[in-house]
């Protein structure tokens, strides 16, 4: 089905003169219909590397394979579904014709009729809403219908929530996690979250910054579907303190 | 659902209540307008009459008003001429400056390459220029034209390029990850954030463009509204000399709001 296999990619961006290493040596597989959060400090180069799976830009060495094929390919057959931080909609136009929007770019039918993948978001009744009159959540509902609509096999997310309130995110988290379960796709999840990152994936792969690497992945091996009160269980909480472990390491005895 | 939106009834005004408005508001402009005429001929008079000024310096405001009503046909054959020149030349200025400003977009060599080029047609004075347009275009409509689109070029395509750099790169990265050409980067994404500034540069070229449309005359002797006032004054018609200021000064003024007013439509 759809792996992502990513081997010895580093990647570099120059800067006026000089060079920064956003990325070197990633060296990771995402199982095909996993989740996986990418987790890390800000800088780790946590959104470089999902965009080099959506082929946004190349990695400067190092190959990536998306299923079968590169991820240019992957994007051109439209197997890959993107959710930034921010809703991104385009303002002129309603819910729906914002959600049938990778279709018409593709000129091909939408995969996913565009008004159930609104309902499928709990939009219903709000199809021919201008972005302007709804909420940043709803916004982000609809980011997540249009990523969708051309049933794609990869979903990539940079921080999706970020921007939203506690108790909004959760509850996003809980229907994001239906969604791609009736999805089938690869997901990957860029988020600075820890409780997200342990609620959300089946593995939580820990990047250190400043080049960003691998740290340390993390297999949660939690039953799903997963709910809320999972939360409270011990072993939700021992697999949050391994991931903050591999995030501070020995800062965590420094006092403050 | 816990994240619910404000609904849209609650946000806007009714249909009536904002057509009410609108009404209410171009009512005020039409008094504000009246009130301002009639302060203008009064000081206009007064000025006359209290210091005693000869009528071959300033003819008084009747004197114009009958000018107007007389010579309306050669106003108005003269106000079209100028007026083919002024929206001919912003058209095809509009034309060439988002055709150009869009390539800037696909590559920055070029704008790199056009640029100067571009900036050293901008400091060239029209007046220099202008003979060596003649000599080209002849000393017809196209000088006028040609004329009115270097002077309007400028600003719309500075405003243009601002425009299609104005999406964000997320915007830009939705369109590349599903799969978009560059053509359908430009017209769904580039263009329509682009508008308003588009809409700002014909604002400020429009400004510019009756007057140039007129100095153009001036230097060709194209019959129209520039070169009447011209003829008018050399002759010493002084009542139509000024009536034809007070027809260019209106047309500049009522091109200026309709600019205004599109730029207004455009981005609510």
């Amino acid at each position: 089905m759809t792996e992502i296999a990513i081997s010895g990619v580093s990647k570099s961006f120059s800067l006026g003169k000089g060079e920064i290493q956003a990325l070197a040596d990633i060296e990771i597989t995402f199982p095909s219909g996993s989740f996986t959060a990418l987790i890390g400090p800000s800088g780790c180069g946590k959104s470089t590397l999902l965009r080099l799976i959506a082929d946004v830009f190349p990695p400067t060495t190092g190959s990536i394979r998306v299923g079968d094929h590169g991820p240019d390919a992957a994007r051109l057959s439209h197997e890959i579904g993107f959710v930034f931080q921010d809703p991104t909609l385009l303002p002129w136009r309603n819910v729906v014709e914002n959600v049938r929007l990778p279709a018409e770019v593709a000129k091909i039918a939408p995969r996913r009729d565009p008004a159930a993948l609104t309902t499928l978001v709990g939009l219903a009744g709000f199809e021919e809403a201008r972005p302007s009159q709804l909420s940043g959540g709803m916004q982000q509902r609809v980011a997540i219908a249009r990523a969708l609509a051309l049933d794609p096999k990869v979903l990539l997310m940079d921080e999706p929530f970020g921007a939203l309130d506690e108790i909004t995110r959760q509850r996003m988290n809980m229907e994001l996690l239906r969604i791609w379960k009736e999805s089938g796709a690869t997901a990957v999840l860029v988020t600075h979250s820890i409780s997200e990152a342990v609620f959300m994936a089946d593995t939580v792969v820990v990047l250190s910054a400043n080049p960003g690497r691998v740290s340390e992945v993390i297999s949660v091996d939690l039953p799903r579907p997963r709910r809320l009160d999972l939360m409270r269980d011990a072993r939700f909480n021992s697999y949050e303190n391994k991931v903050r472990e591999a995030l501070f390491g020995d800062d965590m005895k420094v006092p403050a | 659902m816990a994240d619910t939106a404000p609904h849209q009834a609650d946000k806007r005004p009714s249909r009536y209540a904002e057509s009410q408005e609108r009404l209410a508001a171009l009512g005020r402009f039409a008094r504000f307008v009246a009130v301002v005429l009639v302060v203008v001929v009064v000081l206009w008079q007064g000025a006359i009459s209290l210091l005693d000024i000869e009528p071959f310096v300033a003819p008084d405001p009747l004197s114009v008003g009958q000018a107007l009503v007389q010579e309306t046909d050669a106003l108005a054959v003269a106000l079209a001429y100028t007026l083919r020149s002024t929206v001919g030349g912003v058209a095809l200025a509009l034309v060439l400056a988002v055709s150009i400003a869009g390539l800037f977009t696909l590559s920055p060599l070029l704008s790199r390459a056009l640029l100067p080029l571009i900036i050293m047609l901008r400091t060239a004075p029209i007046l220099a220029i202008a003979p060596l347009l003649i000599l080209i275009f002849g000393r017809g409509q196209t000088t006028s034209i040609v004329v009115v689109v270097i002077v309007s070029f400028f600003p719309i395509m500075v405003n243009a390029a601002r425009g299609f750099a104005s999406p964000k790169a997320n915007a830009l990265e939705l369109m590349h990850v599903c799969g978009a050409s560059w053509w359908q980067t430009f017209t769904r994404v580039r263009v329509p954030f682009a508008l308003p500034f588009i809409f700002t540069g014909i604002r400020m070229a429009s400004a510019g463009a009756v007057l140039s449309a007129m100095l153009a005359e001036w230097l060709s002797g194209a019959p129209g509204i520039g070169t009447l006032i011209l003829e008018a004054s050399s002759f010493r018609k002084l009542p139509l000399m000024w009536a034809g200021v007070v027809v260019s000064m209106i047309t500049a003024t009522a091109i200026y709001g309709l600019t205004v007013w599109m730029e207004r439509r455009l981005s609510r």
